[in-house]
């Protein structure tokens, strides 16, 4: 049988396919022929049932059903195990469960990837977006230091003018008047003294231009008061310090960060809260302890 | 004899007018000492908030309070804003009271009469003081701790004075008409933290006298409105 299958293999290549009838003829020849001998072994005679079989079908079914008992030895399939069909079977339903997590993984990295681009995207129009915004220009009127606004006179100790917000952008004065802007917190002495304009620190401290933020703050870290003559003087806390070194942060493009502005706006909402509590008429007075107290420890604003 | 007699009573009745002139509160600036006085406090404000809220631009800022020749001032100078009141009076009485905002754009001086100044100032009326023997030394005076309690506010405020100091006028300070001396430090505790005024200067020197002028230019003058109490 082996050696027959050898062949079978090796003609495999070579298949060619009978002329129709042949097989159904070459049986008739060999009934005939076994009818005719009588003497040879019935061993070849078909079984009825068979016979009748072979009958009922086709040559070519005929042909199939011959090799229907056709076994490659060689070549076995495996034994029929159900169990492992069956484990089969459930590895691919649990490959479902997976396959779903990657899914949601995929689609929950997929919104984080869109929400850091989104607040990349933001971060860089924010702050590389420069404002179409006009400059603040603040007059440098002389009168704003005559002596009953008790501002020091001092030729150490020149006005700082309000002017542009923005870093890095210069007003353009005459240079009368930039003479009186440069001379700010002078650093040979042991205090920090300056003018304000307008009385207002606030209008003064948070509209510096970047250069005199700068050195306003690099002489606020050795030294935290604020002179303001000789009578008056303002001693920064820790809490403002940070705070106004937050206001003054710059990108590399040297503008504002969102964060500075955001800073400042909170500022201005704070003064605009300061003004309407205590510039509504007489009824509240900052230099009443009462009134102050309330307003700032006790949340009336 | 007769000589001698007559000069202890002289010393003697001198002796009692001054006793009499040293408590109480209202007595005039007539010690040439407190004639020229000069009170610098500074402005703590310690709240329970981690970041820094409004209460921040006003952390560290000063009240001075100044007395001259019968004229009296004082000034709150903060990050937030520069307020003053100006006090005028004529043969030891009131006559003006001004309050200014020297800050921001909008400068402005509202002047109320003694009587605005009264009512402005009508719920320090029903104020009652705890003396208590508590000491502490603040500028370097030993100064007696009182509480003052504010009915109407439901308020409490501590302070230390010192007897060492003439009082100052009712008019100057009305919270502290009551205290027997110059309060050198007061506490507001409230809930949410405390602001604290304390002397860190006292000055007896003349200061310049433009500072205890009325300001004129460049203020808005504004019509007193009597609060409701």
């Amino acid at each position: 049988m082996a050696d027959s299958n050898k062949i079978f293999k090796s003609l495999q290549d070579h298949t060619e396919t009978p002329p129709p009838g042949l097989y159904a003829k070459l049986w008739k020849k060999i009934k005939t022929i076994v009818q005719d001998n009588k003497d040879l072994p019935g061993t070849i005679s078909l079984p009825a049932e068979t016979t009748d079989t072979l009958k009922a079908l086709t040559e070519e079914q005929q042909i199939w059903k011959g090799l229907q008992d056709y076994v490659d030895i060689e070549n076995t399939p495996p034994a029929f195990d159900l169990a492992k069909i069956q484990e089969a079977l459930s590895d691919n339903k649990n490959t479902t469960a997976p396959t779903r997590k990657r899914s949601q993984r995929i689609l929950l990295y997929g919104t984080a990837a869109a929400a850091v681009v989104t607040g990349i995207i933001f971060w860089v129009f924010t702050n590389i977006a420069s404002p179409a915004e006009e400059p603040v220009k603040i007059s440098n009127s002389i009168q704003n230091r005559k002596a009953d606004t008790i501002i020091t006179s001092s030729a150490t100790a020149a006005a700082i003018n309000k002017q542009d917000s923005k870093p890095g952008k210069q007003t353009n004065k005459p240079a009368s008047t930039q003479q009186n802007r440069n001379v700010i917190l002078p650093r040979n002495t042991s205090e920090t003294n300056t003018a304000i304009v307008d009385n207002d620190f606030f209008y003064t401290l948070t509209n510096f231009s970047l250069p005199e933020a700068n050195s306003f703050l690099e002489s606020m870290k050795k030294n935290r008061k604020i002179s303001v003559n000789s009578y008056s003087y303002v001693n920064v806390s820790d809490k403002m310090a940070s705070l106004l070194k937050q206001m003054y942060a710059v990108n590399r493009r040297s503008k504002y960060t969102w964060k500075a502005r955001r800073v400042k706006a909170r500022l201005n909402r704070w003064k605009k809260d300061d003004a309407k509590y205590f510039d509504n008429g007489t009824k509240k007075n900052p230099l009443d302890v009462l009134d102050l107290s309330g307003f700032l420890l006790n949340n009336k604003q | 004899m007769k000589i001698s007699s007559s000069i202890l009573l002289i010393i003697l009745s001198l002796c009692s007018t001054g006793i009499r002139a040293q408590p109480g509160a209202g007595i005039a600036v007539s010690n040439n000492k407190n004639n020229n006085l000069t009170i610098v406090y500074d402005i703590s404000i310690s709240s329970n908030n981690k970041k820094a809220g409004i209460e921040e631009a006003y952390n560290g800022g000063i009240k001075t309070v100044m007395l001259q020749n019968g004229k009296a001032r004082i000034r709150l100078v903060s990050l937030m804003r520069i307020q003053s009141l100006y006090f005028f009076t004529k043969d030891s009485a009131l006559t003006k009271v001004l309050i200014t905002k020297e800050s921001g754009k909008k400068k402005y001086k509202y002047q109320l009469s003694a009587a605005d100044w009264k009512r402005h100032n009508a719920k320090y009326d029903s104020i009652t003081y705890s003396l208590l023997d508590e000491t502490k030394s603040v500028a370097g005076y030993t100064c007696k701790k009182a509480i003052i309690t504010v009915p109407g506010e439901n308020k409490e405020v501590i302070v230390y004075y010192s007897t060492e100091l003439k009082p100052l006028d009712n008019y100057i300070e009305p919270l502290f008409a009551g205290i027997p001396g110059v309060v050198l430090q007061y506490v507001s505790e409230t809930t949410n933290g405390n602001i604290s005024f304390t002397a860190s200067k006292i000055s007896f020197e003349p200061v310049d006298e433009n500072l205890l002028q009325e300001p004129t230019s460049d203020y808005v003058q504004k019509n007193y409105d009597a609060p409701v109490r």
